[in-house]
């Protein structure tokens, strides 16, 4: 028997953040599969504990989290690292008009059937490229709350 | 996920929706980029015996056995998971089976990737390479989410060209490899020749042994056509499931007719397959008096098993029970000591026995104590060793996630899949002519959905609206009052006619494929307000017998989407409808009736482009 495929990216690291445990064992299970190692982070105070403390290549989130949504991470992990790509998910894409635009991720992605297609993909094409141009701060800022209040 | 739906959030209350048989594949697989040389047969036989070798008497027993599993992702730390790697790298099973969990009458499929990664991290865990199996009757999609939607087997009989149970079978090959799944437990070789059957209904070809012959050699063809994507295939379930009004989930089942009926209808389809080359057969948890007085279920009867299938029909391949668990079988017999005997009586695999460890502990014991000899054990694993190899898995085990969304859901075959749809739709019955409806905005369209967390109903709606944005479409379930549905009959006092949309699926353990509680009232109470009612059967095609006094009636024969806009483009005629029945409806309708339609609209736009 020939051994496993080699990882689709050997080495990259990704902070995977999402408050549901069902949604992170299932993302997680399949791009450690994929051959990435991913640290997580169940809200976004983790997330940003884990980004000071590890070399991370590519940011996945949920939107909606207790005390610091998703929108609000992307805003404070950008202060951090401007050119880290970040994925953004949602199940409310549409409803609250989250895009790349107003949230600032890299790629906003919305939890419905192909999911998991799509964020596999993402996460191929965005650690095989150069950094995308980034929002204002201060826009990311009103979009969230805009996006909260709408939530 | 948070997002909203009517689906709901589901516990995993792991359900056997399960099953049936097996054949083999060369590889989706990433280790496997290039077709396969075909084997010879001494080279297969080398690597057979040098597995063979390599295992005890405990882990040849284990390898006989399959397990179930969702596709979902386990925490590792979970006990489930643990029992996984238990099984896998202690016990050493021969494989998994597919299943899905559900929650009342909702079925929660596998995600693609989790399936394919959960697969992965299995294989990775076993020594020899694990078959793994699924039902996929309707192409990957029965248990698998985001892959091809094909209708219900009774469907591609009603459109009447086995090409395209053929083509099926090579997307159900192909999408199944590249998911990690080797062997499907497919096609139905059941003849339904009983009405009241409610277990196989939809899932056969129909009552037409012939007919049905053809669809299950063109999908087996269709199954090992790519030597890259092959797959192993499997008749079921043996000797016959067709003429039972039991489930055999739920107890046993007699097939009482005598040995020349059985020849010249139950047997035939089978023996289609085995000249075709399937690749496995499945049993049935059915008795059959007529070929074993001894009242046993097929699966436990070595006169059926052994004596009919090996000796007489000449079947040479892998012999798999249906699951173990089913009430047929445990409440007659206990899940152990069933084991034994159906190894005894012939079969080579173990589907899904309650206790895997326990049915491998009873099996050794059996053959330590002389009741089994070792040679037995031996054949058997030498025909799964052997499966695991036709499939390739000796040169390559794991999937390629990223290759995955290449692969299934593609549009051309779901394309095909729609095109299977609108040619099985078949009018039975249009006195005086209500279909084309004559003014469709004036209709009045119910649906009636099996469960209230179904999606059953939003692909008519929605097809509905695009052509008729101010019609009255109620979706009903069968979780609403009373006073619900006396609310709709009275909205339907102001339409000029009433088209009701009715799911009728059939589903493991509920016994029956009737509409539930509440509906009938309903329907005979909208049929005695004295207006057209067209009733489309979405699913069982025998609905109209107890409702025989509808103006049209309309059947698909699936409840799957594909179905609702096939039912919905039939309604509006914007296809021709030229399916033909593939059951009798006893005193209503004959064998291949259909009456047969022209298209006479063109479809909206944003159709067309479909």
């Amino acid at each position: 028997m020939k051994t496993p495929p080699a990882p689709a990216n050997p080495g990259a690291t990704i902070l995977l953040v999402d408050d549901n445990p069902h949604g992170m064992v299932a993302r997680r299970t399949v791009l450690e599969e994929l051959g990435y190692t991913v640290h997580a982070g169940t809200n976004g105070q983790e997330a940003l504990s884990v980004l000071q403390h590890q070399a991370v290549d590519l940011v996945i989130t949920d939107f909606r989290m207790p005390n610091m949504d998703g929108v609000e991470l992307i805003t404070h992990i950008r202060r951090l690292r401007a050119d880290l790509p970040i994925i953004l998910l949602s199940g409310f894409v549409e409803p609250l008009g989250l895009t790349e635009e107003s949230t600032g991720a890299d790629v906003v992605l919305s939890k419905s059937a192909g999911e998991m297609g799509f964020l596999v993909r993402s996460v191929r094409r965005l650690l095989s490229r150069q950094p995308a141009r980034k929002p204002l701060e201060s826009e990311h800022i009103a979009k969230s709350k805009k996006a909260r209040n709408a939530g | 996920m948070n997002r909203p739906s009517r689906r709901g959030i589901l516990t995993a209350a792991p359900i056997a929706v399960a099953i049936s048989l097996y054949s083999f594949i060369l590889s989706g697989a990433l280790s496997v980029p290039a077709a396969p040389a075909a084997r010879t047969e001494r080279g297969t036989q080398k690597s057979v015996n040098r597995w063979m070798k390599s295992l005890s008497l405990r882990e040849k027993v284990a390898q006989l056995v399959m397990i179930p599993f969702t596709g979902h992702s386990l925490s590792t730390r979970t006990k489930e998971y643990r029992k996984f790697v238990h099984l896998i790298r202690d016990v050493r099973v021969g494989g998994l089976i597919l299943v899905n969990v559900a929650q009342g009458r909702l079925v929660q499929r596998a995600e693609p990737h989790e399936l394919a990664s959960f697969v992965n991290r299995m294989q990775r865990l076993s020594r020899l390479p694990l078959l793994v199996s699924g039902d996929f009757e309707r192409g990957a999609s029965m248990r698998v989410s985001d892959t091809t939607v094909f209708p219900h087997a009774m469907a591609f009989a009603a459109a009447g060209d086995p090409a395209l149970t053929r083509y099926e079978g090579e997307v159900t090959a192909r999408e199944a490899r590249a998911l990690g799944v080797q062997w499907v437990f497919y096609p139905d070789a059941d003849v339904n020749n009983n009405p009241d059957n409610p277990i196989i209904n939809i899932r056969s070809f129909g009552e037409n042994p012939q007919v049905v012959s053809q669809h299950v050699a063109a999908f087996i063809e269709g199954a090992e056509s790519d030597r890259r994507n092959r797959i192993l295939t499997t008749a079921k379930h043996f000797p016959g499931h067709g003429d039972t009004a039991i489930d055999t989930h739920l107890g046993l089942a007699t097939i009482t007719a005598d040995r020349k009926r059985l020849n010249d209808v139950e047997l035939i389809p089978f023996r289609a397959a085995i000249a075709k080359g399937v690749d496995s057969v499945m049993t049935a948890h059915i008795s059959v008096p007529a070929i074993d007085p001894a009242d046993v279920p097929a699966t436990l009867s070595p006169a059926i098993l052994t004596k009919l299938l090996r000796d007489e029909l000449g079947f040479h391949g892998l012999i798999v029970t249906d699951a173990m668990d089913m009430g047929a079988i445990v409440n007659g017999f206990g899940g152990a000591e069933a084991s034994v005997r159906a190894i005894e009586a012939g079969a080579d695999l173990l589907l899904m026995p309650p206790d895997a460890e326990a049915a491998v502990n009873a099996v050794v014991a059996a053959v330590r104590r002389g009741q089994i000899s070792q040679k037995r054990i031996e054949q058997s694993l030498a025909r799964v060793l052997a499966a695991k190899i036709k499939v390739g898995l000796d040169r390559g085990r794991l999937v390629d996630l990223e290759a995955i969304s290449d692969v299934v859901n593609s549009p051309e075959a779901n394309e095909r899949a729609q095109e299977v749809a609108d040619r099985a739709v078949t009018l039975v019955r249009n006195d005086p002519s209500q279909i084309p409806l004559r003014a469709p905005d004036k209709t009045c369209f119910f649906l009636l959905a099996e469960s209230h967390y179904s999606n059953e109903g939003l692909a008519f709606t929605q097809e509905v609206h695009k052509r008729s944005p101010n019609a009255l479409v109620l979706s009903l379930d069968p979780s609403l009052p009373d006073a619900a549905l006396d609310v709709a009959v009275t909205r339907a006092g102001f339409c000029d006619a009433i088209a009701v949309g009715a799911f009728a699926s059939v589903a493991a353990a509920r016994g029956n494929v009737a509409l539930a509680a509440g509906f009938p009232k309903l329907l005979d109470t909208l049929i005695a307000l004295g207006k057209p009612v067209t009733l489309i059967a979405l699913g069982n095609p025998y609905l109209l017998r107890s409702f025989p006094k509808v103006a049209a009636y309309l059947a698909t024969y699936s409840t799957v989407p594909p179905s609702e806009i096939a039912a919905v483009k039939a309604l509006y005629g914007e296809i021709a409808i030229r399916g033909h029945l593939p059951v009798t409806i006893p005193d209503l309708a004959k064998y291949g009736d259909g009456i047969q339609l022209p298209a006479t609209v063109a479809p909206p736009a944003e159709s067309k482009s479909k």
